[in-house]
């Protein structure tokens, strides 16, 4: 994804929301990109992704509207991960967008299962689930710049920095932070 | 020949017209004197076919008809799927859905009916007005140049 590539050598962290969805508003057909934080159990749903295009009657043109909505419980930490996650599927192509009924019901019903169900039960699962599924790599991969970790990475594994310390810097939960400092994350990411 | 609203005969001389249309408006002639209008004529193949059928005849093409006027999205739009109301119940106020996503929360077994639940109850919240909209993402953190991170270490 190109936004990653826009992120890779950022010098600052943590990486701030507000210059993710700056970049997506300029980069994607959304015209404008909202956030809120909703009363909703975050161990059914973390967080969602709305898009509609708006043109009240009797107004000219109109404008494509793109909600983040995630969940209040959240920790900060992860509440950011999920907001990164969700802006991100501004991108989606018009195939990976859930856009009629039909598409909504068959992702409900394939979100509800853990990815790794999903894999193993269905041979082909929709591009819509998968695409819904794959989103936390690259938004991991936004808050946690490669050149960040081509630096950190030897630092970590001398031993001279914790997953805490990272953790806390680039406000990312430790166990993702976990998952980005192992050897093979680059080429996850490079296959996006 | 000029016509009336509903296809009645009026005469051709433009004074003579003015006039009736007048008498009629000031009630001096009665306009269902020309009755036999397109109108009823056109919906008379339809009474004729009705009275020849027995009523679970009519009663069949009725429902027949009322089923292709629901399409397919009013189906399954029923009163408890509140999701698919939140996300498609707005096209009168000029809002078109494209697009849907979802991360999933933690639990290993969540069912179908108490996801959609939770879903539709985070999109009414927006469309509510109960929970505030942000457009600035702004945080509270400060940020730190990585070089100065790895300085200090």
């Amino acid at each position: 994804m190109k936004i990653v590539e826009h992120f890779c050598c950022h010098t600052r962290l943590p990486v701030k929301l507000a210059a993710v969805s700056e970049h997506i508003i300029e980069t994607s057909p959304v015209d404008k990109l909202y956030r809120a934080a909703v009363d909703v159990d975050p161990t059914i749903l973390r967080g969602a992704y709305r898009q509609y295009h708006h043109k009240p009657p009797y107004s000219p043109g109109g404008e494509v509207i793109g909600e983040v909505i995630y969940s209040q419980h959240l920790k900060p930490y992860e509440a950011r991960l999920v907001q990164c996650k969700e802006m991100l599927h501004a991108y989606d192509s018009a195939d990976a967008q859930a856009s009629d009924v039909d598409d909504v019901i068959q992702l409900a019903k394939d979100i509800i299962l853990p990815p790794e169900i999903l894999m193993k039960t269905q041979a082909n699962p929709s591009i819509h689930v998968l695409s819904d599924n794959t989103m936390l790599i690259p938004a991991l991969a936004i808050l946690l710049p490669r050149d960040f970790l081509d630096e950190i990475r030897p630092l970590y594994e001398a031993d001279k920095v914790s997953v805490a310390d990272i953790s806390k810097l680039a406000k990312v939960p430790s166990a993702y932070v976990r998952v980005a400092l192992t050897p093979r994350w680059q080429e996850l990411v490079e296959q996006l | 020949m000029p016509k009336g609203p509903q296809g009645q005969k009026r005469p051709a001389d433009a004074i003579a017209r003015a006039v009736m249309v007048a008498q009629i408006a000031t009630g001096e002639i009665e306009e269902d004197r020309y009755a036999s209008s397109k109108k009823d004529n056109g919906s008379a193949g339809g009474k004729a076919r009705a009275a020849k059928l027995s009523k679970d005849g009519r009663a069949s093409i009725a429902r027949n008809a009322a089923s292709k006027r629901w399409n397919k999205r009013s189906d399954k739009m029923t009163e408890d799927n509140q999701l698919l109301r939140s996300l498609f119940g707005h096209e009168e106020h000029g809002r078109i859905h494209q697009n849907v996503k979802f991360l999933r929360g933690s639990s290993e077994d969540i069912s179908l009916e108490d996801f959609e639940q939770a879903a539709a109850s985070a999109f009414i919240q927006v469309d509510s007005g109960m929970v505030a909209k942000d457009a600035t993402f702004a945080e509270d953190f400060n940020d730190v140049a990585v070089a100065d991170f790895v300085k200090a270490l």
